[in-house]
C-alpha cells in the first residue's frame, strides 16, 4: 500500500516540479516499499516513452483548406459601394504612410463574363506555367483571338490598362500595371466553376503571384505586365466575389455572376 | 513574448489584415492537429477538427479575452471540437473495436511497445477526459496551471486526473506486455 502524499511526489518528480527536499524524501521512502519502487519505475519508463513521441505532420494541403473556409470578411472595414455599371466596377484605392491598394477585380470580373475555355488548374501557391502558358498561346495564336474588353485604370497610386482577348477556348486576361508603391490585386472565383489557368509575368522572372484554390493576388510595384490565363469547368453561371483590400482593410465587397460567351 | 505576438497578431486580423490569421494559422496549425490527432486517433478526423477549430478561433476572435493566453484560448476550441467529433463518432459507429490491440505474450518486451501504435492503442484505452490530460501533459508539454485553463477545471483537478490517467495508462500498457 503507498501512501497518498507520496504517491503525489512520485507523480510531482516525474513532472520535475519536485524541491531537494522532496526527491530526498521520496527517496527514502522508495528505498522501504517495493510496491512503491515499482510503481515509481514504471511510470517514469512510461512518462519518458510519451516525452518522445513525435508530433505529426499534417498534410500539406490543409494550410490551404483552413485558409479557404475562413469568412475573411467578417473583420473587414466597408467602404459605400461604387455606383458604375457591373461590368466595370470602381476601383477604391487606399493609400496610408506604407503603401497603397489598388484592385482592378471589377474589369477583371467583367472580362471574366465574357471568358470561357476548359482546362484544369491546379492550384499552387507558387505558380509558374509557362509552358502550358506557351502550348496555349501557340495553339490559340493559330485561332485567331479575339479583341474583347479594354479597361483603362488612371487612379492617384497605380495607371495601367487590362486587355481582354479570347477565343471558343481561352481567355487571356494583359493587365500592365504601374504604380510607384506596391499595390495588389484580389481576384476570387469559384474554383468548381471557374479555374485560373496560367500566369506570367513578362518582363520579370520574379513571382508575384499568390494563388490559392480559389483565390488569385497579384502584387505590383513599379511598371509591370502580366498575363492570366482562365479557364471554365462548368457550363453554368458562376457566382465570383470581388474584394478589395486596402490597408489591410476591406474597402469593397461585390458578388457578380460570370457568364459564357458562346463562339 | 510570444503571447505578445499572438496579441499583435489578433488586434490585426480584428482590424481585416488576412495575412495576420495566416501567420495564426502557419504558427499553431502543427500543434493543433497533433492534439486532435492524439484524441481521436485518426488522421482524416484529425483534419476536420484542425480546420473547425481554427474557423471557429477566427470566428470568434473578437470573444478573446486578451488577458488570457491565445493558446490556451485556442486549445480549448480544439479540445472541445475533438470531444464533439468522439461522441458523433461513438453515436454513429459505436465503439472502436480495432482500436483495441490484441494483448502480447511475455515474452514481447519494452522494446515491442515502445512504438507509436502501441501508446496510440494504451491512449484510447482511456477515458476522453483522462486522454487529453496526458495530451496537453506530456505531448504538448504544458503547466498544470495552463491545463486548468484549458479545461476549465482547477489544478488540483489536473493532477488528479494526470495522477489517474498515468496509472491507467501503466495498467493498459501491462496489459500489452510490459516486461519488468
Amino acid at each position: 500500500m503507498i501512501e497518498q502524499k507520496y504517491l503525489d511526489l512520485i507523480h510531482k518528480e516525474i513532472d520535475g516540479l519536485s524541491s531537494e527536499n522532496e526527491r530526498a524524501e521520496l527517496r527514502a521512502y522508495l528505498a522501504n516499499n517495493p510496491e512503491a519502487q515499482d510503481l515509481h519505475r514504471d511510470l517514469t519508463r512510461i512518462s519518458g516513452i510519451l516525452n518522445k513521441v513525435h508530433q505529426v505532420d499534417p498534410p500539406p494541403y490543409l494550410r490551404t483548406k483552413i485558409l479557404n473556409s475562413l469568412p475573411l470578411s467578417k473583420y473587414a472595414r466597408k467602404e459605400k459601394r461604387s455606383s458604375l455599371p457591373s461590368v466595370v466596377q470602381s476601383l477604391v484605392v487606399g493609400v496610408n504612410a506604407r503603401y497603397a491598394y489598388a484592385v482592378v477585380a471589377g474589369v477583371v470580373l467583367g472580362i471574366l463574363a465574357y471568358a470561357v475555355i476548359n482546362r484544369q488548374f491546379e492550384a499552387t501557391t507558387s505558380p509558374d506555367i509557362p509552358s502550358l502558358y506557351g502550348t496555349m498561346l501557340s495553339r490559340e495564336a493559330s485561332e485567331n483571338l479575339k479583341t474583347g474588353e479594354h479597361v483603362e485604370i488612371s487612379l492617384e497610386q497605380a495607371h495601367g490598362t487590362v486587355d481582354i482577348k479570347y477565343s471558343s477556348e481561352i481567355v487571356l486576361v494583359e493587365l500592365k500595371l504601374e504604380s510607384d508603391q506596391e499595390i495588389e490585386m484580389f481576384i476570387e472565383f469559384d474554383d468548381r466553376d471557374i479555374s485560373f489557368a496560367g500566369f506570367r509575368q513578362l518582363d520579370s522572372p520574379r513571382r508575384t503571384l499568390s494563388i490559392e484554390k480559389s483565390s488569385l493576388r497579384v502584387t505590383n510595384t513599379g511598371n509591370h505586365e502580366y498575363i492570366l490565363v482562365f479557364t471554365d469547368l462548368t457550363e453554368s453561371v458562376s457566382p465570383m466575389s470581388l474584394k478589395i483590400f486596402s490597408g489591410g482593410a476591406l474597402r469593397y465587397e461585390q458578388t457578380v455572376s460570370t457568364g459564357r460567351q458562346d463562339e | 513574448m510570444v503571447e505578445q505576438e499572438d496579441l499583435v497578431l489578433i488586434r490585426e486580423c480584428l482590424s481585416g489584415s488576412s495575412r495576420a490569421f495566416e501567420t495564426i494559422v502557419d504558427k499553431y496549425q502543427k500543434t493543433v492537429f497533433n492534439v486532435a490527432f492524439r484524441i481521436i486517433n485518426d488522421h482524416e478526423d484529425a483534419e476536420d477538427i484542425t480546420q473547425s477549430s481554427f474557423v471557429k478561433a477566427f470566428e470568434h476572435l473578437e470573444t478573446f479575452n486578451p488577458s488570457h493566453k491565445f493558446f490556451s484560448w485556442l486549445y480549448r476550441i480544439v479540445v472541445n471540437e475533438s470531444l464533439n467529433a468522439l461522441n458523433q463518432k461513438k453515436r454513429l459507429e459505436g465503439l472502436n473495436e480495432g482500436l483495441i490491440s490484441k494483448e502480447k505474450t511475455p515474452e514481447e518486451t519494452y522494446d515491442e511497445i515502445e512504438t507509436s501504435e502501441n501508446i496510440d492503442h494504451a491512449l484510447m484505452d482511456l477515458t476522453p477526459d483522462n486522454r487529453i490530460v496526458i495530451v496537453l501533459k506530456h505531448f504538448q508539454n504544458l503547466s498544470y496551471t495552463d491545463i486548468g485553463h484549458i479545461l476549465d477545471i482547477p489544478e488540483k483537478t489536473v493532477k488528479s486526473r494526470l495522477f489517474t490517467a498515468r496509472q491507467l495508462l501503466k495498467s493498459s500498457l501491462l496489459k500489452k506486455g510490459i516486461s519488468r
